[in-house]
Protein backbone atom coordinates (compact mmCIF):
# COMPACT_ATOMS: atom_id res chain seq x y z
CA UNK A 1 0.00 0.00 0.00
CA UNK A 2 2.99 2.58 0.89
CA UNK A 3 4.21 2.00 -2.85
CA UNK A 4 0.85 2.47 -4.21
CA UNK A 5 0.33 6.08 -2.09
CA UNK A 6 3.78 6.77 -3.50
CA UNK A 7 2.89 6.09 -6.67
CA UNK A 8 -0.13 8.81 -6.29
CA UNK A 9 2.13 11.27 -4.85
CA UNK A 10 4.33 10.84 -7.90
CA UNK A 11 1.35 11.14 -10.01
CA UNK A 12 0.30 14.47 -7.85
CA UNK A 13 3.92 16.17 -8.29
CA UNK A 14 3.65 15.51 -11.51
CA UNK A 15 0.11 17.65 -12.07
CA UNK A 16 1.90 20.24 -9.50
CA UNK A 17 1.42 23.50 -11.97
CA UNK A 18 -2.05 22.88 -12.01
CA UNK A 19 -2.07 22.78 -8.10
CA UNK A 20 -0.08 26.18 -7.76
CA UNK A 21 -2.41 27.39 -10.40
CA UNK A 22 -5.26 26.55 -8.23
CA UNK A 23 -3.68 27.90 -5.06
CA UNK A 24 -3.03 31.19 -6.20
CA UNK A 25 -6.50 31.18 -7.34
CA UNK A 26 -7.84 30.55 -4.37
CA UNK A 27 -6.26 33.12 -2.48
CA UNK A 28 -6.87 35.69 -5.16
CA UNK A 29 -10.92 34.66 -4.12
CA UNK A 30 -10.56 34.74 -0.53
CA UNK A 31 -9.29 38.55 -1.17
CA UNK A 32 -11.94 39.03 -3.45
CA UNK A 33 -14.99 38.12 -1.19
CA UNK A 34 -15.83 38.85 2.29
CA UNK A 35 -16.37 35.54 4.10
CA UNK A 36 -12.73 33.55 3.56
CA UNK A 37 -14.34 30.43 5.05
CA UNK A 38 -15.58 29.78 1.69
CA UNK A 39 -12.39 28.79 0.83
CA UNK A 40 -11.56 25.87 2.86
CA UNK A 41 -14.93 24.06 1.22
CA UNK A 42 -13.57 24.94 -2.15
CA UNK A 43 -9.89 23.66 -1.43
CA UNK A 44 -11.26 20.94 0.83
CA UNK A 45 -13.38 19.68 -2.90
CA UNK A 46 -11.28 19.92 -5.05
CA UNK A 47 -7.75 18.56 -3.57
CA UNK A 48 -9.36 15.16 -2.47
CA UNK A 49 -10.94 14.98 -6.35
CA UNK A 50 -7.53 14.31 -7.48
CA UNK A 51 -7.63 10.84 -5.84
CA UNK A 52 -10.52 10.14 -8.08
CA UNK A 53 -8.18 11.19 -11.07
CA UNK A 54 -5.60 9.07 -9.95
CA UNK A 55 -7.82 5.83 -10.33
CA UNK A 56 -8.23 7.77 -14.22
CA UNK A 57 -4.70 7.54 -14.59
CA UNK A 58 -4.41 3.73 -13.46
CA UNK A 59 -7.32 2.75 -15.54
CA UNK A 60 -5.42 4.95 -18.55
CA UNK A 61 -4.36 2.79 -21.28
CA UNK A 62 -5.00 -0.35 -19.62
CA UNK A 63 -2.52 0.28 -17.07
CA UNK A 64 -4.71 -1.83 -14.26
CA UNK A 65 -3.64 -5.24 -15.82
CA UNK A 66 -0.14 -4.23 -15.06
CA UNK A 67 -0.66 -2.55 -11.81
CA UNK A 68 -2.45 -5.84 -10.52
CA UNK A 69 0.24 -7.92 -11.25
CA UNK A 70 2.53 -5.89 -8.80
CA UNK A 71 2.81 -6.91 -4.71
CA UNK A 72 -0.62 -5.31 -3.97
CA UNK A 73 -4.16 -7.01 -3.49
CA UNK A 74 -7.14 -5.46 -4.56
CA UNK A 75 -8.67 -5.11 -1.35
CA UNK A 76 -5.39 -3.23 -0.72
CA UNK A 77 -5.78 -0.75 -3.39
CA UNK A 78 -9.30 -0.03 -2.74
CA UNK A 79 -7.79 1.36 1.16
CA UNK A 80 -4.84 2.92 -0.41
CA UNK A 81 -7.73 5.24 -2.07
CA UNK A 82 -9.53 6.52 0.15
CA UNK A 83 -6.40 6.75 2.33
CA UNK A 84 -4.95 8.72 0.18
CA UNK A 85 -8.39 10.97 -0.85
CA UNK A 86 -8.63 11.20 3.03
CA UNK A 87 -4.58 12.54 3.48
CA UNK A 88 -5.17 15.04 0.82
CA UNK A 89 -8.35 16.26 2.19
CA UNK A 90 -6.79 16.46 5.63
CA UNK A 91 -3.62 18.51 3.82
CA UNK A 92 -6.55 20.44 1.56
CA UNK A 93 -8.11 21.71 5.09
CA UNK A 94 -4.75 22.23 7.20
CA UNK A 95 -3.51 24.08 4.04
CA UNK A 96 -7.01 26.23 3.75
CA UNK A 97 -7.31 26.73 7.23
CA UNK A 98 -4.08 28.93 7.24
CA UNK A 99 -4.91 30.19 4.51
CA UNK A 100 -8.73 31.54 5.41
CA UNK A 101 -6.73 32.55 8.74
CA UNK A 102 -3.74 34.85 7.22
CA UNK A 103 -6.09 36.42 4.76
CA UNK A 104 -8.88 36.69 7.51
CA UNK A 105 -6.45 38.39 9.92
CA UNK A 106 -4.67 41.01 6.63
CA UNK A 107 -8.07 42.16 5.74
CA UNK A 108 -9.69 42.06 9.25
CA UNK A 109 -13.00 39.97 8.76
CA UNK A 110 -13.88 36.50 9.50
CA UNK A 111 -13.95 34.64 12.96
CA UNK A 112 -11.36 32.76 14.04
CA UNK A 113 -13.79 30.41 15.84
CA UNK A 114 -16.50 29.72 13.10
CA UNK A 115 -13.42 29.22 10.82
CA UNK A 116 -12.68 26.32 13.02
CA UNK A 117 -15.60 24.58 14.50
CA UNK A 118 -16.72 24.39 10.60
CA UNK A 119 -13.65 22.15 10.04
CA UNK A 120 -15.03 18.88 11.15
CA UNK A 121 -18.43 19.35 8.90
CA UNK A 122 -16.02 19.70 6.19
CA UNK A 123 -14.36 16.95 6.69
CA UNK A 124 -17.30 14.78 7.25
CA UNK A 125 -18.88 16.31 4.20
CA UNK A 126 -15.37 16.00 2.50
CA UNK A 127 -15.85 12.13 3.71
CA UNK A 128 -19.07 11.91 2.78
CA UNK A 129 -18.14 12.79 -0.90
CA UNK A 130 -15.19 10.52 -1.66
CA UNK A 131 -17.23 7.58 0.03
CA UNK A 132 -19.93 8.21 -3.13
CA UNK A 133 -17.44 8.79 -6.06
CA UNK A 134 -14.95 6.43 -5.21
CA UNK A 135 -17.13 3.52 -6.05
CA UNK A 136 -19.27 4.99 -8.82
CA UNK A 137 -15.47 6.11 -10.49
CA UNK A 138 -14.13 2.12 -10.02
CA UNK A 139 -17.78 0.68 -11.16
CA UNK A 140 -18.25 3.25 -14.22
CA UNK A 141 -14.59 4.79 -15.05
CA UNK A 142 -13.30 8.24 -15.88
CA UNK A 143 -15.90 9.14 -18.54
CA UNK A 144 -19.48 7.48 -17.22
CA UNK A 145 -19.09 7.79 -13.72
CA UNK A 146 -19.77 11.81 -14.24
CA UNK A 147 -22.89 11.24 -16.22
CA UNK A 148 -23.99 8.65 -12.79
CA UNK A 149 -22.98 11.43 -10.80
CA UNK A 150 -25.47 14.01 -12.52
CA UNK A 151 -27.88 11.20 -11.72
CA UNK A 152 -27.07 11.00 -8.62
CA UNK A 153 -27.24 14.10 -7.48
CA UNK A 154 -30.88 14.34 -9.35
CA UNK A 155 -31.73 11.10 -7.39
CA UNK A 156 -30.60 12.48 -3.92
CA UNK A 157 -32.63 16.31 -4.73
CA UNK A 158 -35.80 14.71 -5.88
CA UNK A 159 -35.42 11.85 -3.19
CA UNK A 160 -35.17 14.93 0.09
CA UNK A 161 -38.01 17.46 -2.14
CA UNK A 162 -40.30 13.90 -2.02
CA UNK A 163 -39.78 13.36 1.49
CA UNK A 164 -40.15 16.88 2.62
CA UNK A 165 -43.34 17.10 0.62
CA UNK A 166 -44.75 13.94 1.91
CA UNK A 167 -44.11 14.74 5.64
CA UNK A 168 -45.64 18.19 4.53
CA UNK A 169 -48.91 16.30 3.52
CA UNK A 170 -48.49 14.12 6.92
CA UNK A 171 -48.79 17.13 8.80
CA UNK A 172 -45.17 17.26 10.40
CA UNK A 173 -43.55 20.34 10.43
CA UNK A 174 -40.01 20.28 9.10
CA UNK A 175 -39.05 23.09 10.71
CA UNK A 176 -39.32 21.05 14.19
CA UNK A 177 -36.12 18.94 12.64
CA UNK A 178 -33.97 21.94 12.06
CA UNK A 179 -35.32 23.33 15.56
CA UNK A 180 -34.43 20.26 17.56
CA UNK A 181 -31.03 20.42 15.10
CA UNK A 182 -30.09 23.77 16.09
CA UNK A 183 -30.80 23.05 19.89
CA UNK A 184 -28.26 20.09 20.03
CA UNK A 185 -24.82 20.73 21.51
CA UNK A 186 -21.75 21.83 19.02
CA UNK A 187 -19.88 18.60 20.08
CA UNK A 188 -22.85 15.86 19.94
CA UNK A 189 -23.70 18.01 16.50
CA UNK A 190 -19.73 17.42 15.22
CA UNK A 191 -20.14 13.84 16.78
CA UNK A 192 -23.19 13.15 14.86
CA UNK A 193 -21.48 14.47 11.70
CA UNK A 194 -18.15 13.08 12.15
CA UNK A 195 -19.92 9.75 13.18
CA UNK A 196 -21.86 9.08 9.79
CA UNK A 197 -19.34 10.22 7.35
CA UNK A 198 -17.13 7.64 8.75
CA UNK A 199 -19.84 4.64 8.73
CA UNK A 200 -20.51 5.95 5.16
CA UNK A 201 -16.71 5.47 4.53
CA UNK A 202 -16.54 2.25 5.81
CA UNK A 203 -19.36 0.65 3.71
CA UNK A 204 -18.23 2.75 0.52
CA UNK A 205 -14.99 1.09 1.15
CA UNK A 206 -17.01 -2.32 1.42
CA UNK A 207 -18.70 -1.53 -1.37
CA UNK A 208 -15.73 -0.88 -3.46
CA UNK A 209 -13.58 -3.82 -2.62
CA UNK A 210 -16.81 -5.99 -3.70
CA UNK A 211 -17.23 -3.54 -6.90
CA UNK A 212 -13.12 -4.92 -7.93
CA UNK A 213 -13.09 -7.81 -7.01
CA UNK A 214 -15.53 -8.37 -9.53
CA UNK A 215 -13.55 -6.75 -12.25
CA UNK A 216 -11.62 -7.86 -14.74
CA UNK A 217 -8.40 -6.25 -16.66
CA UNK B 1 7.14 -23.33 -11.20
CA UNK B 2 3.86 -22.79 -13.48
CA UNK B 3 1.46 -25.34 -14.67
CA UNK B 4 -1.82 -24.53 -16.18
CA UNK B 5 -4.25 -27.77 -16.37
CA UNK B 6 -7.38 -27.65 -18.57
CA UNK B 7 -7.91 -24.03 -18.15
CA UNK B 8 -10.97 -22.79 -19.57
CA UNK B 9 -12.22 -19.51 -20.53
CA UNK B 10 -15.13 -18.73 -22.49
CA UNK B 11 -15.86 -15.31 -24.49
CA UNK B 12 -18.62 -14.65 -26.80
CA UNK B 13 -16.89 -15.79 -30.10
CA UNK B 14 -13.45 -17.48 -28.33
CA UNK B 15 -13.11 -20.26 -26.21
CA UNK B 16 -9.68 -20.78 -24.41
CA UNK B 17 -8.62 -24.37 -23.65
CA UNK B 18 -5.23 -24.69 -22.70
CA UNK B 19 -2.46 -27.14 -20.69
CA UNK B 20 1.10 -26.14 -20.29
CA UNK B 21 4.07 -26.15 -18.07
CA UNK B 22 7.00 -24.33 -17.11
CA UNK B 23 9.83 -25.74 -15.10
CA UNK B 24 12.52 -24.37 -13.62
CA UNK B 25 15.56 -23.16 -15.55
CA UNK B 26 14.09 -23.48 -18.41
CA UNK B 27 12.78 -19.97 -20.97
CA UNK B 28 9.57 -21.55 -21.95
CA UNK B 29 7.54 -19.81 -25.25
CA UNK B 30 3.99 -19.34 -26.23
CA UNK B 31 3.67 -18.55 -29.76
CA UNK B 32 0.61 -18.03 -31.59
CA UNK B 33 -1.30 -15.40 -34.05
CA UNK B 34 -3.32 -12.49 -32.44
CA UNK B 35 -6.00 -13.60 -30.96
CA UNK B 36 -4.78 -16.66 -30.32
CA UNK B 37 -5.11 -16.69 -26.74
CA UNK B 38 -2.14 -15.58 -25.67
CA UNK B 39 -2.96 -13.08 -23.28
CA UNK B 40 -5.74 -14.52 -22.06
CA UNK B 41 -3.81 -17.39 -20.56
CA UNK B 42 -1.34 -15.18 -19.00
CA UNK B 43 -3.99 -13.07 -17.60
CA UNK B 44 -5.59 -16.15 -16.09
CA UNK B 45 -2.32 -17.28 -14.83
CA UNK B 46 -1.93 -13.46 -13.11
CA UNK B 47 -5.69 -13.25 -11.68
CA UNK B 48 -6.04 -10.76 -13.70
CA UNK B 49 -9.41 -12.57 -15.04
CA UNK B 50 -11.57 -15.08 -13.52
CA UNK B 51 -11.91 -18.72 -15.24
CA UNK B 52 -14.65 -21.33 -15.79
CA UNK B 53 -12.36 -24.66 -15.65
CA UNK B 54 -9.24 -25.78 -14.77
CA UNK B 55 -6.69 -25.28 -12.37
CA UNK B 56 -3.38 -23.28 -12.22
CA UNK B 57 -0.59 -23.56 -9.84
CA UNK B 58 1.97 -21.22 -10.12
CA UNK B 59 5.37 -21.76 -7.85
CA UNK B 60 3.63 -24.25 -5.95
CA UNK B 61 0.11 -22.45 -4.97
CA UNK B 62 -3.19 -22.63 -6.36
CA UNK B 63 -3.38 -19.16 -7.99
CA UNK B 64 -6.68 -18.30 -6.17
CA UNK B 65 -4.30 -18.50 -2.99
CA UNK B 66 -1.58 -16.23 -4.54
CA UNK B 67 -1.60 -13.41 -2.21
CA UNK B 68 0.23 -9.90 -2.89
CA UNK B 69 3.47 -11.05 -1.21
CA UNK B 70 3.64 -13.66 -3.18
CA UNK B 71 3.48 -11.79 -6.33
CA UNK B 72 6.75 -10.46 -5.24
CA UNK B 73 8.67 -13.54 -6.87
CA UNK B 74 6.71 -12.24 -10.07
CA UNK B 75 7.88 -10.45 -12.63
CA UNK B 76 5.68 -9.16 -15.09
CA UNK B 77 5.63 -7.37 -18.78
CA UNK B 78 2.35 -6.29 -20.96
CA UNK B 79 2.59 -5.41 -24.24
CA UNK B 80 0.06 -2.70 -23.76
CA UNK B 81 0.14 -2.05 -19.74
CA UNK B 82 2.31 -0.45 -17.59
CA UNK B 83 2.93 2.49 -15.40
CA UNK B 84 1.64 5.34 -16.00
CA UNK B 85 3.23 7.38 -18.29
CA UNK B 86 2.82 10.70 -16.60
CA UNK B 87 5.84 9.14 -13.65
CA UNK B 88 9.34 9.24 -14.84
CA UNK B 89 12.21 6.54 -13.93
CA UNK B 90 13.43 8.22 -10.83
CA UNK B 91 9.22 8.60 -9.60
CA UNK B 92 8.92 4.33 -9.90
CA UNK B 93 12.30 3.71 -7.87
CA UNK B 94 10.69 4.46 -4.89
CA UNK B 95 7.85 2.88 -5.25
CA UNK B 96 9.45 -0.25 -6.07
CA UNK B 97 11.60 -0.23 -3.65
CA UNK B 98 8.70 -0.15 -1.32
CA UNK B 99 7.06 -2.78 -2.71
CA UNK B 100 9.76 -5.39 -3.51
CA UNK B 101 11.87 -6.30 -0.49
CA UNK B 102 14.28 -7.60 -2.87
CA UNK B 103 14.73 -4.56 -5.07
CA UNK B 104 17.63 -3.83 -6.39
CA UNK B 105 18.54 -0.77 -7.10
CA UNK B 106 22.49 -0.45 -7.97
CA UNK B 107 21.32 -3.10 -10.40
CA UNK B 108 18.34 -1.17 -11.38
CA UNK B 109 20.43 2.69 -11.73
CA UNK B 110 23.13 0.73 -13.31
CA UNK B 111 21.32 -1.44 -16.01
CA UNK B 112 18.92 2.16 -16.71
CA UNK B 113 22.01 3.74 -17.64
CA UNK B 114 23.51 0.97 -19.65
CA UNK B 115 20.56 0.79 -21.75
CA UNK B 116 20.22 4.78 -22.19
CA UNK B 117 17.00 4.92 -20.34
CA UNK B 118 16.85 8.44 -19.10
CA UNK B 119 15.52 8.58 -15.39
CA UNK B 120 13.88 12.82 -15.46
CA UNK B 121 11.56 12.04 -18.64
CA UNK B 122 8.37 11.04 -18.42
CA UNK B 123 7.85 7.38 -19.47
CA UNK B 124 4.87 8.31 -21.98
CA UNK B 125 7.84 10.47 -24.02
CA UNK B 126 9.68 7.19 -24.09
CA UNK B 127 10.56 5.50 -27.40
CA UNK B 128 8.94 2.06 -28.06
CA UNK B 129 12.26 0.21 -27.26
CA UNK B 130 12.88 2.89 -24.43
CA UNK B 131 9.24 1.83 -23.12
CA UNK B 132 10.04 -1.71 -23.56
CA UNK B 133 13.62 -1.91 -22.38
CA UNK B 134 11.64 -0.25 -18.87
CA UNK B 135 9.22 -3.09 -18.48
CA UNK B 136 11.81 -5.58 -18.64
CA UNK B 137 14.54 -3.98 -16.44
CA UNK B 138 11.56 -3.48 -13.62
CA UNK B 139 10.31 -7.43 -14.11
CA UNK B 140 14.07 -8.52 -13.99
CA UNK B 141 15.00 -5.99 -10.61
CA UNK B 142 13.53 -7.70 -7.77
CA UNK B 143 14.97 -11.48 -7.88
CA UNK B 144 12.14 -12.95 -9.08
CA UNK B 145 11.62 -16.64 -9.73
CA UNK B 146 9.48 -16.44 -12.50
CA UNK B 147 8.91 -13.90 -15.64
CA UNK B 148 6.30 -13.55 -17.36
CA UNK B 149 6.17 -11.92 -20.19
CA UNK B 150 3.85 -11.17 -22.40
CA UNK B 151 4.72 -9.85 -26.41
CA UNK B 152 8.27 -8.13 -24.75
CA UNK B 153 9.47 -7.57 -28.43
CA UNK B 154 6.61 -5.69 -29.65
CA UNK B 155 7.40 -3.19 -31.91
CA UNK B 156 10.92 -3.30 -31.61
CA UNK B 157 13.40 -2.70 -33.92
CA UNK B 158 16.10 -5.10 -34.33
CA UNK B 159 18.95 -3.70 -32.07
CA UNK B 160 16.68 -2.93 -29.08
CA UNK B 161 15.03 -6.94 -29.48
CA UNK B 162 18.81 -7.70 -28.70
CA UNK B 163 19.29 -6.03 -26.51
CA UNK B 164 16.25 -6.99 -24.43
CA UNK B 165 16.85 -10.60 -25.03
CA UNK B 166 20.50 -10.07 -23.14
CA UNK B 167 18.51 -8.56 -20.30
CA UNK B 168 16.68 -12.03 -20.41
CA UNK B 169 19.52 -14.15 -20.69
CA UNK B 170 21.44 -12.30 -18.36
CA UNK B 171 18.73 -12.93 -16.05
CA UNK B 172 18.58 -16.90 -16.04
CA UNK B 173 22.40 -16.89 -15.72
CA UNK B 174 22.30 -15.16 -12.50
CA UNK B 175 20.27 -17.97 -10.48
CA UNK B 176 19.04 -21.82 -11.94
CA UNK B 177 15.96 -21.63 -10.01
CA UNK B 178 14.50 -19.36 -12.06
CA UNK B 179 12.07 -19.77 -15.05
CA UNK B 180 10.54 -17.45 -17.89
CA UNK B 181 7.19 -17.79 -19.49
CA UNK B 182 7.33 -15.41 -22.78
CA UNK B 183 5.22 -14.92 -25.73
CA UNK B 184 5.55 -13.36 -28.98
CA UNK B 185 4.33 -13.42 -32.37
CA UNK B 186 7.64 -13.12 -34.01
CA UNK B 187 8.97 -16.40 -34.33
CA UNK B 188 12.61 -15.41 -34.53
CA UNK B 189 12.50 -14.09 -31.27
CA UNK B 190 11.60 -16.80 -29.53
CA UNK B 191 13.41 -19.70 -31.42
CA UNK B 192 17.10 -18.12 -30.27
CA UNK B 193 16.02 -17.72 -26.96
CA UNK B 194 13.54 -20.48 -25.73
CA UNK B 195 13.85 -24.32 -25.01
CA UNK B 196 10.48 -25.19 -25.39
CA UNK B 197 7.49 -23.98 -27.18
CA UNK B 198 3.86 -24.02 -27.04
CA UNK B 199 1.83 -23.46 -30.31
CA UNK B 200 -1.48 -22.21 -29.17
CA UNK B 201 -4.65 -21.72 -32.19
CA UNK B 202 -7.62 -20.52 -31.41
CA UNK B 203 -7.49 -20.96 -27.89
CA UNK B 204 -6.10 -24.73 -28.03
CA UNK B 205 -2.15 -25.96 -27.49
CA UNK B 206 -1.43 -27.44 -30.92
CA UNK B 207 2.32 -28.17 -30.54
CA UNK B 208 4.25 -28.49 -27.30
CA UNK B 209 7.96 -29.62 -28.79
CA UNK B 210 11.43 -28.83 -27.21
CA UNK B 211 13.32 -25.49 -29.44
CA UNK B 212 16.17 -27.64 -30.79
CA UNK B 213 14.00 -30.39 -31.86
CA UNK B 214 11.57 -28.06 -33.77
CA UNK B 215 14.50 -26.99 -35.75
CA UNK B 216 15.93 -30.05 -36.39
CA UNK B 217 13.59 -32.72 -36.76
CA UNK B 218 10.95 -30.65 -38.34
CA UNK B 219 10.96 -30.01 -42.25
CA UNK B 220 8.82 -29.40 -45.13
CA UNK B 221 8.52 -32.02 -47.78
CA UNK B 222 7.87 -30.03 -51.27
CA UNK B 223 6.93 -32.82 -53.45
CA UNK B 224 4.73 -32.86 -56.78
CA UNK B 225 1.64 -35.45 -57.18
CA UNK B 226 3.84 -38.54 -58.39
CA UNK B 227 6.20 -38.10 -55.15
CA UNK B 228 3.55 -37.24 -52.90
CA UNK B 229 2.14 -40.76 -53.96
CA UNK B 230 5.02 -42.68 -53.46
CA UNK B 231 5.72 -41.31 -50.35
CA UNK B 232 6.00 -43.08 -46.96
CA UNK B 233 3.71 -40.60 -45.19
CA UNK B 234 3.68 -42.57 -42.11
CA UNK B 235 5.73 -39.38 -40.90
CA UNK B 236 4.07 -36.90 -42.50
CA UNK B 237 1.91 -34.37 -39.73
CA UNK B 238 0.41 -31.88 -42.21
CA UNK B 239 0.22 -31.77 -45.83
CA UNK B 240 -1.04 -28.37 -47.64
CA UNK B 241 -1.17 -28.09 -51.47
CA UNK B 242 0.96 -25.76 -53.25
CA UNK B 243 0.63 -24.60 -56.98
CA UNK B 244 3.76 -27.67 -57.09
CA UNK B 245 1.96 -30.03 -55.48
CA UNK B 246 1.99 -30.29 -51.70
CA UNK B 247 4.06 -29.38 -49.08
CA UNK B 248 4.35 -31.53 -46.11
CA UNK B 249 5.26 -31.21 -42.53
CA UNK B 250 7.54 -33.37 -41.06
CA UNK B 251 8.90 -34.37 -37.66
CA UNK B 252 11.31 -36.92 -38.87
CA UNK B 253 13.35 -34.75 -40.75
CA UNK B 254 16.56 -37.99 -41.38
CA UNK B 255 14.29 -40.15 -42.11
CA UNK B 256 13.37 -38.50 -45.41
CA UNK B 257 17.10 -37.37 -46.43
CA UNK B 258 18.01 -41.17 -45.90
CA UNK B 259 15.18 -42.49 -48.18
CA UNK B 260 14.02 -40.04 -50.51
CA UNK B 261 17.59 -38.10 -51.49
CA UNK B 262 15.60 -36.90 -54.75
CA UNK B 263 12.74 -34.98 -53.21
CA UNK B 264 13.30 -31.28 -51.89
CA UNK B 265 13.33 -31.19 -47.90
CA UNK B 266 13.50 -27.51 -46.26
CA UNK B 267 14.12 -27.22 -43.04
CA UNK B 268 11.45 -26.16 -40.36
CA UNK B 269 11.33 -22.82 -39.04
CA UNK B 270 8.80 -21.88 -36.58
CA UNK B 271 6.90 -19.66 -39.08
CA UNK B 272 6.80 -22.65 -41.45
CA UNK B 273 5.17 -25.18 -38.69
CA UNK B 274 3.20 -23.05 -37.62
CA UNK B 275 1.83 -22.31 -41.40
CA UNK B 276 1.86 -25.76 -42.26
CA UNK B 277 -0.52 -26.66 -38.62
CA UNK B 278 -2.88 -23.25 -39.29
CA UNK B 279 -3.58 -23.51 -43.10
CA UNK B 280 -2.46 -27.41 -43.51
CA UNK B 281 -5.05 -30.80 -42.99
CA UNK B 282 -3.82 -32.94 -40.32
CA UNK B 283 -2.57 -36.32 -41.82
Amino acid sequence: MKGLLIKDFKLLKAQRGFFTVMIFMTVGLAFSVYDTSFIIGYLCFILPMFALSTISYDEFDNGNAFLFTLPISREGYVIEKYGFGILLGIGALILAVALSLIVGSVKGTGDFTDILLSVPYIFSAMTVFLAIMIPVQLKFGGEKSRFVMVALVGAAVALIVGIAKVLGLMGVDTRMLTDILSSLHAGILIAGAVGLALCAALLSIKVSIAILSKKEF
Amino acid sequence: MLEIRNLKKDYKDFSLDCSMRVKEGRITGLIGQNGAGKSTTFKAVLGLISFSGGSITILGKDVTEFSARDKEKLGVVFPDSGFSGYLTVKDIVPVLKSMYEEFDLPFFIAQAGRFGLPLDKKIKDFSTGMKAKLKVLVAVSHRAKLLILDEPTAGLDVVARDELLLMLREYMEQDEERAILISSHISSDLETICDDLYMIHQGRIILHEDTDVLLSDYALLKVDPEQYDALDKQYVLYRKEEAYGYSCLTNQRQFYIENYPQIAIEKGTIDSIITMMIRGAKK
